[in-house]
């Protein structure tokens, strides 16, 4: 074992040099990419989860079941091979599309199936008698929805949610095996040119780290104003 | 003011409700006794058009609506409904917003009534309920009776021909049901508010109460003045439901034999 680590060439493991250079070039580069699609893409997808969620609690059959196989698509397959599928495979019947084209298609589409379901437990969490009270008022199913359920399913729905755009953060990291320029992408360039691959995906960690970390402590902040009104 | 004729509820093939009718005069309060399960709740909620009754026809104001197989429609539900108003057991107050803005919902959102407008109309009705300084409270933070009347003042600013009251202190701790009926004996005493009152409550219908209305396995079986009702019941089921209650207070009081 002692053997073993006094074998390692610790320098090489993290080389300062290189990250002095790499470390900015990556962050200029690639931070936007990745920030804007995850926001964008869980914007989109945020949208397309009401939507699928509503649908899938409709009485009517015609919404209900394309919701439900949209749904168990989304979450039976996995993100990499529907990108694959978008990129790789839609050409062969002519259809082709841009690299970031396919990375705002596929991420919202995988956002909408995953938040649909939190959305829809959300929703179904909040007691009949809301719906009766906003009912007896004369309100329509869509002021009940928008002005008494929503709001609170929302503060119900937030960690969740919030997890979500996490794991999409992280996500956008598969989007490099299609070429959309993001940090990872940047990385593999430095790598492949410095041949010191362990430096620069030390900093990609880290960037990914810091940002999930910012994430978590707006979280947190996030569900304290949501939680005003059920805790005095 | 209301008339019901011939009102029929089933869930099923469980028939709560059979062939009710009533008539309310405008101003009066009637209180609707009757054991559990006899579809007390039921018939409210069909006056609410909470439920949609299975035949029948209610009128409320000038509007008439006829039940049968055919699902009524949805523009004639809710011009029904909106000459009335529920106030729940549980209270069914939003979470999510301050007394003031449970008041104002329908106005702003149903009425479509400027903001201003309804937060003026609003903070009346909860002065009115003996609330006026816990506009800015949330639901959470008051007690149960101070819920209930601000679900009392959500409902009034409705402005219904009819206010409907399932139960409104069963919910309750014992010492705070005493401040909710004496605002529902306040909205009584202008005889100008039509309500119906379903109520454990005996001392209280019998004091408020125009007339009152004993139910029992979706009939109403018995209906005259408080006096009638209580003092000489004539159906022996009526009877029966007084002397049960009767008892039951008495031994809560440890007054049994
Ligand atoms: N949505 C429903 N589906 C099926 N059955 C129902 C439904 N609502 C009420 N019932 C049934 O109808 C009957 C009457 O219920 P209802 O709630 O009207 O009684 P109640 O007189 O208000 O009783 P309580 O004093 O306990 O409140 C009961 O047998 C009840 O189980
Ligand atoms: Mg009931």
């Amino acid at each position: 074992m002692m053997n073993l680590l006094s074998t390692i060439q610790w320098e090489q493991l993290f080389d300062w040099q290189l990250a002095k250079e790499a470390a900015p070039y990556i962050l200029k580069n690639g931070l936007w990419n990745t920030m804007w699609i995850s926001v964008v893409t869980m914007t989109l997808g945020l949208l397309v989860a009401l939507v699928v969620a509503i649908a899938r609690m409709s009485p009517y059959r015609l919404l209900r079941y394309p919701a439900r196989v949209y749904i168990s698509i989304i979450r039976g397959t996995p993100l990499l091979v529907q990108l694959f599928i978008l990129y790789f495979g839609l050409p062969v019947i002519g259809i082709t599309l841009e690299p970031i084209t396919v990375a705002i298609i596929g991420l919202t589409a995988s956002v909408g199936g995953y938040a649909s379901e939190t959305i829809r437990g959300a929703i179904l969490s909040i007691p009949r008698g809301q719906w009766e009270a906003a009912t007896s008022l004369n309100m329509s199913y869509r002021q009940t929805m928008r002005r008494v359920i929503l709001p609170q399913a929302t503060r119900v729905a937030l960690p969740s949610l919030m997890n979500s755009f996490l794991s999409l953060v992280k996500d956008t990291s598969l989007l490099t095996v299609i070429t959309v320029p993001e940090m990872l992408y940047y990385a593999k360039i430095v790598g492949g040119r410095s041949y010191d691959y362990m430096t620069v995906y030390l900093i990609v960690a880290l960037y990914y780290w810091v940002i999930c970390t910012v994430l978590n402590a707006l979280q947190e902040r996030l569900e304290k104003h949501y939680n005003r009104f059920t805790n005095t | 003011m209301i008339e019901i004729k011939n009102l029929r509820k089933s869930f099923g093939k469980l028939d709560v409700l059979h062939d009710i009718d009533l008539t309310v005069e405008q101003g009066e309060v009637i209180a609707i006794i009757g054991p559990s399960g006899s579809g007390k709740s039921t018939f409210l909620r069909c006056l609410n058009s909470l439920e949609t009754p299975t035949a029948g026809s209610i009128k409320i104001g000038a509007h008439t609506l006829k039940f049968n197989d055919k699902k009524p429609k949805e523009r004639e539900i809710r011009s029904l409904r909106s000459q009335t108003a529920m106030v729940f057991q549980s209270f069914n107050l939003f979470p999510h917003l301050t007394a003031l803005e449970n008041v104002m919902e329908g106005l702003v959102t149903v009425q479509r009534i400027s903001r201003e407008t309804a937060s003026t109309q609003a903070k009346g009705l909860l002065e009115k309920v003996g609330l006026a300084q816990k506009q800015d409270a949330f639901p959470i933070q008051l007690s149960g009776g101070q819920q209930q009347r601000v679900a009392i003042a959500r409902a009034l600013a409705m402005n219904p021909s009819v206010l409907l009251l399932d139960e409104p202190t069963s919910a309750l701790d014992p010492e705070l049901v005493g401040g909710v009926l004496a605002i529902i004996r306040e909205l009584s005493k202008d005889k100008t508010q039509t309500m119906m009152i379903v109520t454990h409550e005996m001392n209280f219908a019998r004091e408020v109460a125009d007339r009152v209305i004993f139910m029992d396995e979706g009939k109403i079986i018995e209906m005259g003045t408080s006096d009638e009702v209580f003092g000489h019941p004539t159906h022996a089921r009526t009877k029966q439901f007084l002397d049960q209650l009767y008892v039951g207070i008495e031994k809560n009081l440890g007054w049994g034999l």
